[in-house]
């Protein structure tokens, strides 16, 4: 009988009848095998090697997995920034409807949201037991009127809002999370949101990982980039990671130093990330001091 | 690091039953997560081998960084639904250790104890119950999937894990197969 194992297959002669089960038998004696075919000659190679082997393995089925998972990623990244951009023009259209009707209520958008999605007309809030001021504009208020109908359909196009920033949260919320499992050192260094820009620009890690640090700096500000190119304007200094702190956080003169610097580090993580995947504390660590170092240089 | 009963099942059994658990054990590790038991285990096995098998790729990451740290953790990045799959890896064992969060965990022990656990070995089943059923007692559910263990185990012990782990019940067996 032929058995496949991991150094080969190997042919094994049971006489039949002596075990009920010979594959157990086999298994007793994979090392001897192992040995015999001269492949772990001295006992502690045996697991080296069978350890060398299962590692190799478990990395290409986990970067399998990994992009994969990045491919469910990225649709949740798309539709979360669409998913953003509706939710805000759409709230902009609500709350200038609702304003004709009550201009003097100055609250922030979230809480107008809330004010309308709750009570709805003026006439609402002014039975509700909300804050005094609030009552006394809407009682004082010289917007137009609104009627039933009209209160019904702002008061549900509220909600609606209300729910589309909820998923919109919810997504964010696993893109992070999957985020970090996919790339840990980039997502410890600058932060998974920054990461998950960086990723559907550059259409996921494989290209992110390829990419010379150059263009990683200018990710996001591909107008200013081929303007520059095209009429000599002056060459964009950073494009979507300018979100990261150290750069919008320090003094305009240097932060085209730092974005270059930044983006060199996030080129060589992105790597690490998509070749290796292990954590690189020390590495991380590393880079984060020396940022800081720079950010303090005038 | 201490090992911590909270936060490891073996651990937690280990404060309510003392088992002999030789330096030189082949044990063989089903759900072995992110590694922080088999990294202990690791240490008492120290002339023995682990042979660590869990099927998501997040936590399977870090066992593999484990493995290369410590030199008897085998990594498998396998379904320990299908033990055949990873039969060609993986020696006889005197140790299957499982803990598993599946509905079919019994079924899982009994498959691998099949191919794997030799005559004379032991499992040690990390039951959880609220996988099987969200509702039923534990006892009930416990002793309705004790019945279900293949025939060649007998039973040593049965031992709830409260108060470190809720729900769950650790049963611990020896296998009888030529």
């Amino acid at each position: 009988m032929r058995y496949e194992t991991w150094f080969g297959d190997i042919e094994v002669e049971l006489e039949e009848g002596e075990y009920e089960d010979p594959s157990r038998e086999v298994r007793r004696h994979y090392r001897d095998s192992a040995r015999e075919t001269g492949i772990a000659v001295k006992e502690k190679d045996y697991i080296e090697l069978l350890k060398e082997e299962c590692i190799s393995l478990a990395k290409t089925k986990i970067k399998l997995k990994a992009e994969e998972k990045e491919k469910s990623i990225e649709r949740a990244i798309t539709t979360m920034e669409e998913l953003g951009d509706a939710t805000n023009s759409l709230s902009e259209k609500l709350l200038d409807w609702y304003g004709e009707h009550f201009p003097e209520l100055s609250l922030r958008r979230e809480e107008t949201l809330e004010v309308i999605a709750r009570y709805g007309s003026r006439k609402r809030i002014i039975e509700s037991n909300m804050d005094k001021k609030i009552i006394e504009k809407a009682k004082e208020s010289d917007g137009i009127e609104l009627s039933i109908e009209e209160e019904k359909i702002l008061r549900r196009f509220s909600k609606s809002i209300k729910e589309m920033r909820e998923l919109e949260n919810e997504l964010e919320g696993y893109v992070e999370e999957n985020i970090e499992a996919i790339t840990p050192n980039l997502s410890s260094f600058i932060g998974p949101t920054l990461v998950a820009k960086l990723l559907s620009l550059s259409g996921g890690l494989k290209n992110l990982a390829f990419m010379p640090s150059s263009k990683i700096q200018v990710l996001g500000a591909e107008k200013a980039l081929f303007k520059h190119l095209s009429r000599g304007t002056p060459p964009p200094k950073h494009g979507v990671i300018f979100q990261h702190p150290a750069i919008h956080n320090s003094k305009r003169e240097i932060r085209g130093k730092l974005a270059r610097d930044l983006a060199a580090k996030i080129a060589i993580l992105a790597r690490v990330d998509y070749f290796s995947g292990e954590s690189r504390g020390d590495l991380i660590k590393e880079f984060k001091d020396e940022i800081k170092k720079k950010e303090k240089q005038k | 690091m201490r090992w911590n009963p909270q936060t490891s099942k073996f651990a937690a059994f280990l404060t309510k039953k003392d088992i002999d658990l030789r330096s030189n054990t082949k044990m063989l590790y089903l759900g072995a997560a992110s590694g922080s038991t088999a990294s202990h285990l690791s240490k008492i096995l120290a002339d023995g081998v682990i042979y660590a098998v869990e099927f998501s790729w997040k936590p399977m990451r870090k066992l593999v960084e484990l493995s290369k740290r410590e030199k008897n953790i085998i990594p498998l990045f396998f379904d320990a639904n299908r033990p055949e799959e990873y039969a060609p890896y993986v020696e006889m064992v005197d140790f299957i250790y499982q803990d598993i969060a599946q509905k079919n965990q019994v079924e899982i022990a009994n498959k691998n104890a099949e191919i794997f656990l030799a005559r004379g070995g032991v499992l040690l089943l990390m039951l959880k119950t609220r996988s099987i059923d969200a509702v039923e007692e534990t006892k009930k559910i416990a002793s309705a999937e004790i019945k279900r263990l293949d025939e060649k185990f007998n039973i040593i012990d049965v031992l709830k894990l409260d108060p470190f782990y809720k729900d769950h019940v650790a049963i611990l067996a020896n296998y009888d197969h030529p």
